[in-house]
């Protein structure tokens, strides 16, 4: 009988060890609980918010720089059946991927700038360390919520990590005038506060984080887009006259600024990074120039895109060769029967170069979100529309003497349409037309024009009528209202 | 109707078979001076009636001449004998015994001693057989070799024979003194024991809903898994054959659907190890489990039988017992059959001259959308005919098409578009390219085993070989497996057991992956699908015998005719993916009898499995768009540790009439899973395909790296059996589980459940009827059980590595992200269960027919509930959905004949009705919609109208793209109408309804067992009524585009203006957009299939001592015999994704069913 009492016994024992045997944590994931406990550990989750980057301005088709570029006068779908290009936006096709991701990074940043506040400091070297994180954190935060109300007009604000996530529901949406000052400027602000200066020895091969020139030139524009000059030149003077955010002078020679070899230059303010070798490939050119792509890539994408015969034309009218050439191939390949379209070639390697790229997933083009001529040019938007135009000019024509076109003499013909016309000339696919447009009240009848005008090879009309002013904000996202009905849809839709 | 009309049938078969033979049975024997032996040959030749008799007693060499005509075998036995032999007949059997020697018997043989053997069907001696004198309480039992010896009284009529599992046989003495009986195994005998979770019962005293089948069912099937050879064998149990490649999945659920975002698969138990594995499309878990190993298969259907397994237990639980050893002599098995297969249920698509009409017409219709009037307010409208001329379209097209520019553009053969090119018809070939992309499969199965033991000590081996060769080119399917059992007892109180059961799987399938990045149209690319579309007027092979070019990079001289790209079949069978599966699965324990009353069982059991998987894609696999492909391969291993021991004590013991048994027991269990993967680029050449090769890895995170997971599972559970004389039935369990899986505050459940039974016909009120109704129990139950069918980890929210180049070199920076919300309130879903029942046995147990209700609601289903994306995320996993089940099921078993010649039919018909009770949002699956009060993932799209009749219909009817200036949505006569459904004028997505369900009506399934003499034939059938498939990927069978080929229920059907009644759009080369069309693809997927038919021949006795064997038996096995079905596509029990519960009834490219015809042989010696 003992040894079946010593049986029971080891028995018993299994049932001893119960409640810590159901208890597991993932093996191969880290869990939310214990992480974050050290600056490089908060580090890995602001590197977290930057890589999000890539998913906003992605290359795939239906992200953030095809839609603004379709939507623009610049880019057109060469089947002509694109709702954005069109402007045919209805509540079933409501753009969601751009609300999705850019609510992923303003969550990341919640996440991480939570984790700070918690954070206490070892010392002061660290302490200055970890606002810099902070301040990176708020600037893409910032830039998110740009972003969104720029697209969506009011949106929900949401600032701090959501615990419970059924807190998420009946949030509603913010005016955008509120965003702006309540989370926007705040967070650019304190970026421009604790962010490195540009050629800052902490940001030695690691230059595509955010500087305080970025948020200086960001808030720049957020004051333009608000409408408010004074402010946007005070900003922008900071960065330009004052140096306050470190030395950026533009790159000598237009061409090559966007070559991979030349990243972070002078010049560059802010930008998307991409390396092919790293697994973080940029393959804009497989939808800007999809021609070329077919007949060279291994992938091709269903959104074929080509360059608009209207910004060509301006292109020409207004002699510009350098600038012309190195934004826009004329479409001759020989390997291709018939001619093909012009392509966007801003952004993306030259014919001969892509063939390297076919067989890998893209190549290492950055992605420019802002850079020092945009600066420049919003400086002297900001001086014109002051009335200093004479101030403005040097600032106009430093980007001119750069491209090769004569420089402006006369100030009195300083106008809104002569910045936009540079504008369009100098910024050409970097995402900055559409709100260009739509900041300055001249979106409806660009694009109208664009649409409803035929121009050389573009000789016919998909369009009826003109697009109307509700149309330049896009819908609120259909499934996101089914979610929650507090979320109110825009005027129109 | 019909079933009701079959079940009189039935019933008036059985009672027509229940009138004495002899009396209905008339003989007409005209013989002349014949010896009686050969005239009693005679009438068993021209009748059933066999006779009995011993030549010394009566004489039999007599001659006698007969001329009857008419008369009853009382009658002609009566003239034959002329009163020398007394005869008695029972039914068929006849015994004839000598007058005169009877009285000089009954006075010196007061005793008769007979002796012989008792076996069963297999010819295995069956030792403690019983063997009483009928009526009496004499009796004996055969010993360890079968045999037996009885001294039978004087007067004594006949002896039965019994033995638990078999079928009782009485046997008439007459003057016999060696009696050898054969047992069979009884279909449905009330002394059968059947498995219930963690012990035994009698069928007799189940009170809860189990369905089983015996390994009879399952012998001479050439299948990989019991689950194909016993699909509607059960009533409630639903076993879709989903993929019939060779190794491939059957989807099996139990009453209903459980679940929405947990699995809906049930808990597999094989001997008391409950498994880890559930539904897999392409590689069934099952099939390591070799067929020939299993003894039985118990379905616990209701909750009130499976709460004993608790969190797992919501789908219901398939218990696995396999054979174990028997004592006595050695007995070695050996099972051999070999067969082949071949494709049935061809699509019938158009030949080469039907095809080249539909080719043209389709172009017609792509230039009359262009007619320059066509939405104008022209009264003249419209200017152009579907009669005109190819010169005069071209002209057309050229003067006013949108696309003038292109056409005047030599290059561009826009007139592709609208004429057929000569060289079309010029095509030298007319192939089909389903005959060219099958084959002649082959199955092989070899076992063999052996078993055998001593009172202390029993064991049994088995091996077998499996082997199938698919009827699609590239796919196989090979298995290894062994078994042995050893039990010992090793002391009076303590016994102790070993299993092993290895097995080793190949398993080859088709490699669809695709790395040409037109994964949005997969049919075009899918081996299973392109044999549909590819056109009948170009080659498989290029001259020189490489597989032809059906991509858009066409190298051939035809490249004017402007058809689809597509990838030649025998391009993808260029690719590659292996998988390699070895598992072992241990079992020890040891069982202590405490006391005669008390036993206490600990089991301790193992599973290793490992898996690996081989994908490699040379550079000669053409994709859609080039000749060649970039050149890829990879290996992913998995892993999997898993144990769980089990303590049970067991408490038996009968007071007076109260019988009770009482079970109480724990278990815990830790599952540890491993994967690693590599993918890797640009092998130097095509030969070796290891890795090793391989240059490129192209993302050095993602590409190559391993996972490791575990879960983690603890019960304690209890059970009581009480019986009341075998009159009243109550049983009682209860479980409580933990599992790693759910969050912190919901770690625990509670799962209870009670079944009561009352056996009517034991009352004594009930006797007047006990005549005909022999037994008739009423049972009822209830319970609750929980489904944790869920991945690991999702309670806990946990960080993603993520990386980012933050500067111009490549140096990489780790990052990390929330990518997952916690829940710690995330718990099981809970199924609670109401069933009522009756099972009733007439006539001796001849018809028995048991009919169940059921009422399934579950609760608190695991929903990902849709979340705003503001929280970064889309939705997350929490317990808020309900969703109801509930249905009738019918099994009615009847021994029509049961005598010499033998007849039994066992039939069963179920049905369920699903329904979503709360859901906090719908959900859109593939092709599907959930929403509430609906049944789960029912189908959705637009509503098929068919064609515009004409120009009046297009002007009066919504059209597409109102809102846009497409020329692709210009509607004309012909082109595609969809209903309105909102009524606004506006046909858009919101127009989208549902459209139907893929639940079936009802599914039956029919057995038909026949047995006379040595020869034995089943024919077991089954059938789906109802349930709609959605033929997603077969876009041509309601749009033509004039580049692939449409099968010719499309081509007979569709519009064109001699066929205005046409129910189909008229094809068009410039293609509708196809999800417009959609609700045109939804048919019904009934069918009725013969499933197996069986035929066997066991040699006679005789023959058998002579070669010195147990048995031997030779048979042939058809599989699906005939398929009877509307379907047009390849399989009607298709369901594409069928692991994701809410897209049912889609079918996007399935593996053609073939029918394999087999032979086989069964020795035993």
């Amino acid at each position: 009988m003992k040894k079946y009492i010593a049986l029971l016994a080891v028995t018993a024992l299994f049932f001893a060890c119960s409640e810590k045997f159901v208890d597991r944590q993932p093996e191969d994931n880290l869990s939310i609980g214990n992480y974050f406990t050290n600056a490089q550990e908060i580090k890995s989750g602001l590197v977290g918010c930057y890589q999000k980057l890539q998913t906003i301005y992605g290359s795939f088709s239906s992200q953030l720089p095809y839609t603004v570029e379709i939507m623009s006068d610049d880019l057109k779908d060469l089947h002509w059946n694109n709702i954005f290009h069109l402007f045919i936006k209805t509540n079933e096709n409501s753009q969601t991927v751009i609300w999705t991701n850019g609510y992923k990074m303003i969550v990341n940043c919640n996440n991480i700038i939570a984790a700070i506040d918690k954070y206490k400091a070892k010392d002061v070297t660290e302490e200055a360390l970890i606002k810099a994180y902070r301040g990176e954190a708020c600037f893409l935060r910032a830039l998110s919520y740009f972003n969104l109300v720029r697209f969506y007009g009011d949106v929900p604000k949401v600032t701090a990590p959501l615990d419970d996530p059924n807190k998420a529901f009946g949030i509603g949406r913010t005016p955008g005038d509120d965003i702006y000052n309540s989370v926007i400027i705040p967070d650019l602000e304190f970026a421009i506060a604790n962010c490195y200066n540009k050629g800052n020895i902490e940001l030695n091969g690691e230059e595509a984080r955010a500087t305080s020139g970025a948020a200086l030139t960001i808030l720049g524009k957020v004051y333009l887009t608000m409408n408010n000059p004074s402010k946007a030149a005070e900003t922008l003077k900071k960065l330009i006259v004052d140096k306050a955010g470190g030395n950026y002078s533009l790159f000598s020679n237009f061409q090559n600024f966007f070559l991979p070899a030349n990243k972070f230059n002078s010049e560059s303010v802010f930008e998307v990074n991409y390396n092919a070798a790293a697994g973080q490939a940029s393959d804009f050119f497989r939808w800007m120039c999809p021609d070329i792509g077919v007949l060279l890539c291994a992938r091709r994408y269903r959104e074929q895109v080509a360059v608009q015969h209207n910004l060509m034309r301006e292109f020409v009218n207004s002699g510009e060769t350098i600038r012309y050439t190195s934004t826009v191939d004329s479409g001759i390949v020989p390997a291709a029967s018939p001619p093909l379209q012009p392509w966007a070639r801003k952004l993306t390697p030259a014919p001969a170069d892509v063939a390297t790229y076919a067989v890998i997933a893209g190549c290492d083009y950055n992605y420019p979100i802002t850079r020092y001529a945009d600066a420049l040019l919003m400086y002297a938007e900001a001086l014109m529309l002051l009335n200093q135009k004479s101030d403005a000019l040097p600032y106009i024509n430093m980007v001119r003497t750069r491209a090769g076109v004569p420089v402006l003499t006369d100030p009195d013909a300083l106008t809104i349409d002569v910045i936009l016309h540079e504008r369009r000339m100098e910024l050409a696919f970097e995402g900055h037309r559409y709100f260009d447009l739509v900041r300055t009240g001249k979106a409806v009848e660009k694009i109208s024009y664009a649409l409803l005008t035929r121009i050389d090879l573009d000789n016919q009309i998909f369009r009826s009528g003109p697009i109307e002013e509700y149309q330049l904000l896009l819908p609120i996202p259909v499934d996101e209202i089914e979610k929650d009905p507090t979320l109110t849809q825009n005027e129109g839709y | 109707m019909k079933l009701t009309l079959f079940l009189s049938m039935l019933t008036i078969f059985q009672l027509w078979a229940v009138e004495t033979y002899s009396q209905l049975t008339k003989l007409t024997l005209n013989l002349e001076n014949i010896k009686i032996a050969d005239a009693l040959k005679e009438i068993e030749d021209q009748s059933e009636f066999y006779f009995l008799y011993s030549p010394k007693l009566i004489d039999v060499e007599r001659k006698v001449s007969i001329d009857v005509q008419n008369e009853t075998i009382n009658d002609i036995l009566s003239t034959m004998f002329e009163e020398k032999v007394k005869f008695a007949v029972y039914d068929r059997q006849i015994v004839l015994t000598s007058k005169e020697e009877t009285g000089i018997l009954s006075l010196f043989q007061q005793q008769l001693k007979i002796t012989g053997t008792v076996a069963d069907k297999n010819g295995v001696p069956v030792p403690g057989a019983n063997v009483v004198v009928t009526g009496t309480t004499l009796g004996t039992m055969t010993d360890s070799d079968g045999k037996y010896s009885i001294e039978v009284p004087q007067g004594s009529n006949s002896l039965t024979f019994s033995f638990i599992g078999m079928e009782s046989q009485e046997i008439i003495i007459g003057a016999l003194t060696q009696i050898d009986v054969t047992l069979a195994e009884s279909a449905i005998g009330l002394d059968e024991v059947v498995v219930i979770g963690y012990g035994t019962m009698k069928k007799r005293d189940v009170s809860t809903a189990i369905s089983s089948v015996s390994s009879e069912n399952l012998k001479d099937k050439p299948v990989s898994n019991f689950a194909q050879a016993i699909s509607g064998n059960m009533a409630g149990v639903r076993i879709t054959n989903t993929n019939a490649a060779p190794g491939g999945g059957s989807q099996i659920n139990i009453r209903g659907i459980g679940s929405i975002n947990a699995a809906t698969s049930p808990l597999f138990v094989i001997d008391g190890f409950p498994l880890k594995d559930g539904f897999d499309q392409y590689e069934n878990p099952l099939n390591s489990i070799n067929p020939a190993d299993i003894e039985s298969v118990e379905v616990l259907k209701d909750a009130s039988s499976s709460a004993i397994y608790g969190t797992q237990a919501s789908n219901g639980v398939i218990l696995i017992t396999t054979k174990s050893g028997k004592t006595g002599k050695p007995t070695i098995s050996i099972n051999a059959s070999s067969g082949f297969q071949n494709m049935i249920n061809k699509v019938d698509v158009l030949n080469k001259q039907d095809y080249l009409q539909y080719f043209e017409e389709a172009r017609i219709a792509a230039y009359l959308v262009e007619d320059p009037n066509l939405g104008t307010n022209d009264p003249n409208a419209p200017l152009w005919q579907w009669t005109d001329p190819p010169e005069l379209r071209i002209a057309n097209w050229e003067q006013y098409s949108q696309h003038q520019t292109a056409m005047l553009d030599p290059g561009s053969r826009h007139y592709r578009w609208i004429t057929t090119i000569d060289s079309i018809s010029q095509s030298p070939y007319n192939t089909d390219w389903q005959d060219a992309t099958t084959k002649t499969g082959k199955v092989n199965d070899f076992q063999l085993s052996a078993t055998g033991g001593t009172e202390n000590i029993s064991y049994m081996v088995s091996g077998g070989y499996y082997d199938q060769e698919g009827i699609v080119p590239t796919t196989g399917y090979e298995r290894f497996s062994f078994r042995a059992k050893i039990d010992a007892k090793i002391s009076k109180r303590l016994k102790v057991g070993l299993n092993l059961a290895p097995s080793f799987e190949n398993l080859s399938v088709l490699n669809t992956t695709l790395s040409d990045g037109t994964g949005s149209s997969p049919h075009l690319t899918n081996p299973l699908t392109v044999p549909l579309f590819a056109a009948p007027i170009e080659p498989v092979f290029n001259p020189d015998g490489t597989p032809y070019l059906l991509g858009a990079l066409k190298l051939y001289t035809f490249r004017d005719w402007n058809l689809t790209a597509l990838i030649n079949p025998y391009h993808t069978y260029l690719k590659t993916d292996k998988r390699q599966t070895a598992r072992n699965l241990t079992t020890l324990f040891g069982e202590i009898k405490i006391t005669d009353k008390l036993t206490f069982r600990s089991e301790l059991h193992n599973e290793f499995r490992s898996g690996e998987r081989n994908i490699f894609s040379p550079s000669t696999a053409a994709t859609r768009n080039n000749a060649t492909d970039r050149t890829y391969g990879s290996n992913i291993i998995t892993s999997r540790f898993y144990w769980n021991l089990q303590n049970i004590l067991t408490y038996q013991n009968t007071f007076g009439k109260h019988a009770v048994t009482a079970m109480a027991g724990y278990s815990a269990e830790e599952a540890k899973y491993r994967t690693t993967s590599i993918l890797k680029y640009d092998f130097p050449v095509d030969q070796i395909t290891t890795l090793n090769q391989a240059i490129t890895i192209l993302n050095a995170q993602t590409d190559a790296s391993t996972f490791r997971s575990s879960e983690s599972l603890i019960g304690s559970f209890g059970r009581v059996l009480y019986n009341y004389g075998g009159k009243y039935y109550f049983t009682g369990s209860i479980r409580r589980d933990a599992s790693s899986k759910f969050g912190s505050d919901q770690k625990w459940g509670i799962f209870p459940s009670v079944s009561l039974a009352w056996r009517v016909s034991d009352e004594t009120f009930f006797s007047p009827l006990k005549k005909y109704i022999n037994d008739w129990k009423i049972r009822g139950g209830w319970g609750k059980t929980g489904n944790s069918g869920i991945g690991n980890y999702n309670a806990i929210s946990t960080l993603g590595a993520l990386n980012y180049v933050l500067g111009s070199t490549s140096a990489v920076s780790a990052a990390y992200e929330t990518n997952k919300v916690a829940n710690s309130a995330l718990g099981w879903e809970t199924n609670t269960d109401w069933s009522i029942a009756t099972d009733v046995q007439f006539l001796n147990s001849r018809i028995i027919l048991s009919v169940d209700y059921f009422y399934r609601l579950t609760d608190d289903l695991l929903y990902r509930k849709p979340l705003p994306v503001i929280t970064g995320f889309n939705s997350y996993l929490t317990n808020v959905a309900k969703m109801r089940n509930r249905g009738f099921e019918w099994v009615l078993t009847t021994h029509n004949l049961t005598r010499q010649f033998k007849w039994t039919t066992s039939f069963n018909l179920y049905y369920f009705r699903n329904r979503v009770l709360d859901i906090t949002s719908p959900l859109a699956g593939d092709g599907t919609y959930t929403t509430e009060d609906r049944p789960l993932a029912c189908l959705y799209g637009p509503v098929d109208l068919g064609a515009f009749d004409d120009w009046e219909d297009v002007k009066t009817h919504p059209i597409f793209g109102s809102t846009t200036a497409r020329w692709m949505s210009r509607s004309i006569p012909g082109s595609p109408k969809i209903a309105d459904v909102d009524g606004n004028g506006i046909l858009d997505a919101s127009d989208y309804t549902i459209n139907g369900s893929a639940f079936p009506d009802f599914t039956w399934g029919m057995t038909n067992n026949f047995e006379y003499k040595g020869f034995d034939l089943t024919i077991q059938m089954n059938g789906t009524q109802g349930g709609d498939i959605n033929m997603v990927n077969y876009g041509t069978t309601a749009q033509g585009n004039g580049q692939t080929n449409v099968t010719y229920f499309y081509f007979n059907n569709y519009w064109t203006p001699y066929r205005t009644d046409g129910k189909y759009a008229t094809p068009n080369r410039k293609e509708y957009v196809s999800d417009n069309v959609s609700g045109a693809l939804i048919f019904k997927g009934s069918y009725m299939n013969i499933q197996f038919i069986t035929l066997g021949y066991t040699l006679p006795r005789s023959i058998l001592q002579k070669m010195k064997l147990g048995n031997a038996r030779l048979y042939m096995n058809i599989q699906n015999a005939w398929l009877i079905t509307k379907f047009p596509g390849y399989n009607p029990e298709i369901n594409s994704r069928g692991d994701d519960p809410t897209s049912q009834g889609l079918d996007r490219g399935a593996y053609p069913l073939s029918r394999t015809v087999s032979f086989g042989i069964n020795l035993t010696i």
